[in-house]
């Protein structure tokens, strides 16, 4: 049914392009899409095959946004990795070429000014932290899908977010430092 | 900007409930971070799940799709192009292309697989011919050999017994047949390299005489 899948995009598609946009950096918003679509795609052919009783289609077990999100999260990852290979090995001349060319505009030109120093805290967070706090607030997860889509119990979520909460707090609060708005592996 | 909950739907009755054990000195920053979350939804371009539906319409497992009425016309259109582009191209394209990279090929020791189109048989190999032909040659020539050379074992007088003589010929005959036929079986086994069925792919031997033959002698008319 056309209107289903016209319904689960509508649903799903802003939430993965955030998370994407977030992860991979503010300015990166074609790769963001790019992510989404390849994320749809993948689910809409797994739709199409048959399941292990033979069965075509999806069958509806009450986790589809967990796995839908474990879909989105393996392709941000995936880009992520590539992107700091694609640096590491990038040689010397290249790279300060690259650092001597003049920034482009801030993607978030648009934001107030609290929400920017919050997008430079976040560069600051680990990984693990990092990807919990945009699991929740970029992806709208509950804490139990989240539990579902890592494997974790939903008292260490909980308390992974608290601290990287708390973090973000500190960070704003004290003195402001350059961060990364892009790749943080 | 307003920092209350935040929606993660497109409902705007929907709002992320906060954990109940979330300490009060970090109520604000999870309002920060949903007032972030929701700006990074709202900016995602518009028309991001207009194009991600035609873009799936091949890959749905439904039996219809509809792409927007604003790019039906710039899909024919381009098809159209298409179409033209690949009528443009010369007539002698094929050749040409052919002429400049049949020397590597020629050149090359490396087995090439010739994707045919799905549908046609491919004609058998000459060599294939060839080789089953040489098979029979030598195992004929083998029986041949044996034959000739092989003293005559039979002592029976075919005049005294000849049901007795006749039989053991046949035997005999029997025997040299099997033979025969074990020799014929391992050429052929060496001999044959693709099946006689429909097949879309036909390796070709870069060093086949057949293959130089038919080329090299023409080559120069083409």
């Amino acid at each position: 049914d056309e209107r289903a899948w016209r319904s689960i995009i509508d649903l799903y598609a802003r939430r993965i392009y955030a998370l994407a946009k977030s992860r991979l950096g503010a300015s990166r918003h074609d790769l963001a899409e790019e992510i989404t679509q390849s994320v749809f795609v993948t689910v809409a052919s797994k739709l199409g095959k048959q399941n292990a009783e033979g069965v075509l289609g999806y069958t509806e077990q009450g986790r589809f946004e967990s796995w839908l999100f474990r879909v989105a999260m393996n392709r941000i990852r995936d880009e992520a990795r590539r992107a700091k290979r694609h640096a590491e090995t990038m040689d010397p001349e290249t790279m300060a070429a690259s650092m001597q060319a003049p920034p482009g505009p801030d993607p978030d030109t648009d934001l107030p000014e609290n929400l920017r120093s919050l997008r430079n805290a976040m560069g600051q967070l680990s990984d693990t932290d990092r990807e919990i706090v945009e699991l929740r607030h970029h992806a709208g997860l509950s804490f139990k899908q989240m539990a579902e889509l890592l494997s974790e119990p939903i008292g260490t979520l909980l308390a992974r977010h608290h601290r990287a909460l708390k973090k973000l707090k500190e960070i704003m609060s004290g003195p402001i430092e350059p961060s990364s708005q892009g790749v943080a592996i | 900007m307003n920092a209350s909950h935040s929606n993660y739907s497109n409902d705007p009755g929907r709002s992320i409930p906060l954990p109940s054990a979330m300490p009060p000195e970090l109520v604000e920053t999870s309002r920060l971070m949903d007032a972030l979350g929701e700006c990074d939804r709202a900016s995602a371009p518009a028309g991001l799940e207009s194009r991600l539906l035609i873009s799936l319409s091949g890959v749905l497992p439904i039996s219809s799709s509809r792409a927007a009425d604003d790019v039906k016309e710039a899909t024919r259109q381009m098809e159209a192009l298409g179409q033209t582009d690949r009528a443009g191209a010369s007539a002698t394209l094929e050749d040409r292309i052919f002429m400049a990279t049949r020397g590597v090929l020629v050149s090359s020791a490396v087995k090439i697989n010739v994707q045919t189109q799905v549908g046609q048989r491919p004609a058998a190999s000459m060599s294939f011919f060839m080789r089953a032909a040489a098979g029979l040659l030598l195992g004929g020539g083998v029986i041949w050999g044996y034959l000739a050379l092989k003293p005559a074992q039979s002592t029976l007088n075919p005049w005294q017994d000849p049901q007795l003589a006749v039989a053991k010929l046949e035997k005999e005959i029997d025997g040299h047949m099997d033979q025969l036929g074990d020799v014929f079986s391992l050429v052929m086994i060496g001999a044959v390299t693709e099946p006689l069925t429909l097949s879309t792919e036909e390796p070709i031997e870069s060093s086949d005489p057949w293959f130089q033959y038919d080329f090299l002698e023409a080559g120069d008319s083409i």
